[in-house]
């Protein structure tokens, strides 16, 4: 055991040797931890290289998406239309609409190439579905409810017959 | 702390700059802390960086005897230097700059503690008490003459009990056995006087003494 004299410095030793220790690498972790944040400083060739890629895509993209899009009046005037439906013999209210002309698309649509209709827009155009057969216009009943039949009421005068001595009694 | 501990990129404008004129900021430093702070204070991460180096013993010390993990003590330690250079231009060198930052370590130190607790005791409950002692890991480094002289087993006996002690009692043993603060020092970083410091070291001692049986 220990010696009571001896315990004081056992008690020095050991609380020194439980704080006894060296920090790992702190002066690098915190100069990392305040240190600016990085400037971008990449070199003018890069920068150069990086917008001319960017250039050349926008470019490209521009141009797919033109020639992927149909010239809109052929398109329109391609749509399978069924002018045997007509919709005033049902008496359903419809609204007019009319097909733009091919000026005031392209006044729409002043980007868009003027091309001839492609291979693939050429067979959907040929897939054109059949109009269906003219529906049997709904004929509406005349329901009319039957007219109310109110008897006269006659009303019967009430005969209260005279009252004598001999009915009550006395 | 001797200039000669400075940078002598540091230290060679000693000589010119008239940052230790009498009178100026940070009179109670000495010359090279005082340069040091003044570069330091405008900015300069070199300067700080020196700063970190003349202290980071005794920082990191300090917050281990708060904490008792080598990990937590680092992370406290990191955390109160960048709290500290934030600080800095602040520092109006009222104490020393030692003792401002052993306050902000002491400090960063004791809300770590503070969350390791509550963490501790909504997730653990461990009755083992070799378990709770997060000085395990720190004892036994010593390989001087005189720790190998006593016996392991003594040593283990001491160290338990002053695990068991409250952290009022133990922060202020550990502080003062450290060997790298004065009493006064520690006042200030516990912010008690001076004689409460002494009070609590010397209960320490005398709890210790009477759990093992003396």
């Amino acid at each position: 055991m220990i010696e009571p004299p001896n315990l004081n410095d056992v008690i020095e030793l050991v609380a020194r040797e439980m704080t006894g220790r060296e920090p790992r690498a702190l002066r690098a972790a915190v100069l990392k931890r305040i240190a600016p944040p990085p400037r971008m400083n990449t070199p003018v060739w890069i920068a150069l290289g990086l917008l001319a890629a960017a250039s050349s895509f926008a470019v490209f993209a521009t141009h797919h998406s033109a020639r992927q899009r149909p010239e809109p009046a052929q398109a329109l005037a391609s749509l399978p239309v069924n002018r045997s439906w007509d919709p005033a013999r049902l008496g359903v209210p419809v609204v007019h609409l009319q097909r733009p002309s091919a000026s005031a698309v392209r006044h729409v649509d002043r980007r868009a190439r003027p091309l001839a209709p492609s291979a693939g827009e050429l067979a959907w155009q040929a897939r054109a579905i059949p109009a269906l057969a003219v529906p049997e216009p709904i004929v509406l009943d005349e329901i009319q409810p039957e007219p109310l039949e109110v008897r006269p009421l006659g009303i019967t005068p009430l005969s209260v017959p005279a009252m004598d001595e001999a009915d009550t009694g006395l | 702390m001797s200039t000669s501990l400075v940078n002598a990129a540091f230290a060679d404008r000693l000589i010119t700059t008239d940052v230790l004129a009498p009178g100026s900021a940070f009179s109670r430093e000495e010359p090279g802390i005082r340069l040091l702070l003044h570069d330091a204070c405008r900015g300069n991460r070199e300067a700080f960086g020196e700063l970190i180096a003349l202290h980071e013993s005794v920082v990191f010390r300090t917050a281990l005897a708060a904490l008792g993990r080598a990990e937590d003590a680092e992370d406290a330690a990191q955390d109160a230097l960048v709290v500290a250079w934030r600080k800095l231009p602040g520092f109006r060198g009222d104490a020393t700059f030692r003792t401002w930052l052993l306050t902000i370590v002491w400090h960063k130190a004791l809300d770590r503690r503070r969350v390791r607790r509550l963490w501790w005791t909504r997730t653990q409950q461990n009755t083992m008490e070799a378990a709770d002692d997060p000085f395990r890991d720190v004892a036994g480094t010593d390989s001087s003459a005189e720790a190998h002289a006593i016996a392991r087993e003594q040593r283990a006996l001491v160290r338990a009990a002053i695990v068991r002690l409250t952290p009022k009692l133990k922060d202020a043993l550990l502080l003062a056995s450290s060997g790298e603060h004065s009493y006064e020092e520690i006042a200030a970083i516990l912010r008690i006087p001076v004689g409460t410091v002494k009070w609590r070291v010397s209960e320490a001692r005398r709890l210790i003494k009477q759990r093992l049986g003396m």
